[in-house]
């Protein structure tokens, strides 16, 4: 069971003339089973903070540790942009990340592929394939690792409305039978409503506001009342918290 | 279809910013002194202890030639008779050059007809036009005049062809479908679309002509700086050589990073400077 | 039934042209006028040559005569054999050097910082100077030339090479970083590909002037290669064998640019299915 530990990390910049916080005092635990989203208005640090969980970048001060069973877990990163190698084939794509190439890895890899639903695709040419069908390889990528967490940083938010609720149901099922302990940013509060059990607000300037345990039974259809009434509810704390740019 | 776009050739290959440090960082500007330091140090060392002074003439030497060639009368009297044929041959190459990459930029007949011919003359050898330049005209002016626009005219069309299918289609439907007129359309869509490539244009087809300049010059010429290098070859005289080679980089970074590149800068003052 | 009848009373005329308006349309199609030019050209230099002074511009057909010559007793395939040899060393070299020295400049600001302006000096420095300069150096000893290749491609393959380097998309790089993917394959799988335009710039760019000089030299500094036996034919006032030693260098230039470039470049860029036809003939930028 993988565990996500944030302790007081802090993150400063070196801005143009003065530093930029892109992140100030954030602690936060999050283990097992949980999808947790991040959400915030854009510039509040929420992307920073997922590349620090991935090694990307240091903090300025502060801990954090993503463990499994105490030693240190394997992390999937699901980017923006699919962010795949443009010279290599989907297939060679996925195999890029494994730890080891074997029979296995590439059964693993095809498995998540078909899981997608691009088992087909598997010597095309990244450039060959939609933007959809690029995240969701960028998806299949992530899980084939079979990472203990999984971070992802507004994976729907360059794809149309269509596509985006395609990839929400898929990344739901495939979490549901996989177990991990999912990261999510995104700015799209219909969106986190939608998907995790916890949403974790931050604000401009990388302050961690508030907590909020969405209790609603999966799946979700975000056209239901209770989950419609949330979407509000959460909204409504934006307001209060006074997030809303007027 | 993907939306991704990826660039299609390293589109800079001509560093920008010399001569105002551009391209190098003003944190770096000790670094960058240190390698003028190490250059002249390395060639003065290699002077005095290793070769014959007129094998290799100090730096110091070099400088007191150009010194010596600039206070002689006949410096200006060249000087000038290069930028003359310069100048003609430029615009000459210019106007043609820019007619035929429209041409080929808008329609595919065209493209087909110019294609090879700017490839054939892009990768011949400039000494082949001079040659074939001075068979033709002998001692005159028109020898490195021609062979500045056979040498100069496919670097000028290559980047044309390329300004024109930079045109947006997106902007020009806009205009087109708010019924801007033609004229308005060409002034505000089409004309800031294709001048940037128009001064690459020119810098690349300026810095091609100060060298098939010297060079028609030197085999029969009737006058300018290829000549002047003739001469000190003939003498064997190193430093003379190398003086007039010092002149002609000079006048040529000159040109292009001093004179286009400011026209250019104004020309595109609205154009963001922080895209580092 | 109706619409049927209607139809193949109009379909004669339609679909079978008369045999003028499909020559018509064949002859306005890029391909044909690819095709169209050197016969406009040929057809020119025949209608002019007889009107400049004292006959100076040979006849097509006395050069044509003069290339069948030079191409049976040798002297084309001499000729160009050398200044390859000459060219593929010195270039190697440059290669070599100019790899190494780019890479140095892409990954260190203050290389990059000290060598910049001597790229820049370098791509200016007339290669006719390189010429005179060997000549005098070494006279007609065999690495005047090389060395003139060597300077001509150094500064080309020295940008392309640091312009890659600081190219590499810090995004991809970020997510080789996020995945722990070893350094090795990093630098097999994402590193040297994402160079590969820039190798290949480099290698065309590099080749090109290394060629413009190599020839330059051999006027001054050699006695053998295609730059001395032009130099030779204006030497004995041979107009139709310069012309016939121009029209060589535009084949050997079709040559190097179908067989080699068209063939890299398409294997290169392979990825991109849009664009690995384009990139084979028109490079997008020429530096001088």
């Amino acid at each position: 069971m993988a565990t996500v530990n944030v302790q007081h990390l802090r993150k400063v910049f070196d801005g143009q003339d003065r530093p930029v916080v892109a992140l100030d005092d954030v602690s936060f635990e999050a283990s097992g089973h949980t999808f947790v989203s991040i959400v915030g208005p854009s510039g509040c640090g929420k992307s920073t903070l997922l590349n620090i969980l991935a090694g990307i970048e240091t903090p300025t001060t502060g801990q954090v540790e993503i463990t499994e069973n105490g030693s240190r877990a394997r992390v999937g990163y699901v980017f923006q942009a699919p962010r795949l190698l443009p010279w290599r084939s989907v297939m060679d794509n996925m195999l890029f990340v494994q730890k080891e190439r074997s029979a296995e890895t590439t059964e693993r890899a095809t498995r998540y592929l078909d899981m997608v639903g691009l088992a087909e695709h598997h010597t095309s040419w990244p450039a060959q394939l939609s933007g959809g069908m690029q995240q969701r390889v960028g998806i299949a990528r992530a899980f084939s690792i079979e990472p203990d967490a999984l971070l992802m940083d507004e994976p729907f938010s360059h794809l149309d409305a269509i596509t985006a609720r395609g990839l929400r149901r898929e990344l739901y099922s495939i979490w549901q039978e996989t177990k991990k302990t999912v990261l999510f940013v995104t700015h799209d509060v219909g969106e986190a409503v939608e998907l995790s059990n916890r949403i974790v607000i931050l604000a401009k300037g990388g302050k961690l506001r508030q907590d909020v345990a969405v209790d609603l039974p999966y799946p979700r259809d975000p056209a239901d009342d209770q989950v419609a009434l949330m979407k509000a509810d959460v909204l409504r704390q934006f307001e209060e918290l006074d997030l809303i740019a007027t | 279809m993907a939306t991704r776009t990826v660039r299609t050739a390293p589109r800079k290959l001509l560093p920008r910013g010399w001569l105002s440090g551009g391209d190098v960082s003003p944190k770096y500007q000790t670094w960058r002194l240190a390698g003028y330091v190490l250059f002249i140090g390395v060639w003065q060392l290699l002077s005095t202890f290793y070769f014959e002074p007129f094998v290799l003439p100090s730096p110091l030497e070099v400088i007191r030639e150009m010194w010596d060639i600039v206070r002689s009368g006949d410096f200006w009297v060249n000087v000038w008779a290069t930028i003359k044929h310069l100048l003609i041959g430029f615009s000459i190459a210019f106007v043609l050059g820019t007619t035929i990459g429209i041409m080929m930029g808008r329609s595919p007949y065209w493209d087909g007809f110019f294609r090879d011919y700017v490839m054939l003359t892009l990768t011949t050898p400039g000494l082949v036009f001079a040659l074939i330049a001075v068979m033709i005209f002998g001692l005159s002016t028109f020898g490195p005049i021609v062979a500045i626009v056979l040498t100069s005219l496919p670097h000028v069309t290559v980047n044309v062809v390329e300004g024109v299918r930079a045109i947006p289609r997106d902007l020009s439907d806009m205009a087109q479908a708010f019924g801007v007129n033609r004229r308005t359309r060409i002034r505000s869509i089409i004309l800031p679309a294709v001048a940037p490539f128009l001064f690459t244009a020119a810098r690349y087809g300026f810095a091609i002509a100060w060298k098939i300049t010297a060079l028609t010059e030197l085999f029969g010429g009737a006058d300018g700086i290829g000549i002047q290098i003739r001469v000190q070859f003939q003498f064997f005289n190193i430093a003379g050589v190398l003086a007039w080679a010092f002149f002609l980089v000079g006048f040529s970074l000159i040109t292009e990073r001093l004179v286009l590149q400011r026209i250019e800068d104004h020309f595109f003052r609205w154009r963001p400077k922080a895209f580092v | 039934m109706q619409t049927t009848t209607r139809a193949s009373a109009t379909t004669p005329s339609a679909a079978r042209p008369s045999v003028w308006t499909r020559i018509g349309r064949a002859l306005t199609t890029p391909r044909a006028a690819r095709i169209t030019f050197p016969v406009v050209f040929v057809l020119l230099w025949q209608l002019i040559a007889p009107l400049i002074p004292s006959r100076i511009l040979p006849m097509p057909a006395e050069v044509a005569e003069e290339m069948w010559q030079m191409l049976t007793d040798g002297t084309v395939v001499d000729a160009f054999s050398v200044s390859l040899l000459r060219l593929l060393i010195g270039f190697s070299i440059a290669l070599v050097v100019g790899g190494i020295l780019g890479l140095a400049m892409g990954v260190s600001p203050r290389i990059n910082a000290m060598l910049h302006d001597f790229v820049v000096v370098g791509l200016t420095f007339p290669y006719l100077i390189w010429g005179l300069l060997v000549a005098m150096w070494w006279g007609f000893e065999p690495q005047g030339p090389v060395i003139v290749v060597i300077i001509a491609a150094l500064p080309y393959v020295m940008l392309n090479v640091s312009e890659g380097v600081r190219d590499v998309s810090k995004e991809l790089r970020d997510m080789a970083a996020a995945y722990e993917v070893p350094e090795a394959r990093s630098m097999r799988h994402l590193v040297l590909p994402s160079l590969s335009p820039f190798f290949f710039a480099s290698l065309r760019y590099g080749l090109a002037n290394g060629w413009k000089g190599l020839v330059l030299a051999e006027v001054f500094a050699a006695v053998s290669g295609a730059g001395y036996v032009i130099n030779e034919f204006r030497d004995y006032g041979n107009f139709a064998g310069i012309i016939s030693m121009a029209l060589y260098f535009a084949i050997f230039s079709i040559i190097v640019e179908r067989l080699v470039f068209g063939r890299l470049s398409r294997w290169v860029f392979r990825w991109r299915p849009s664009i690995a036809a384009e990139v084979t003939e028109i490079p997008e930028t020429v530096t001088p």
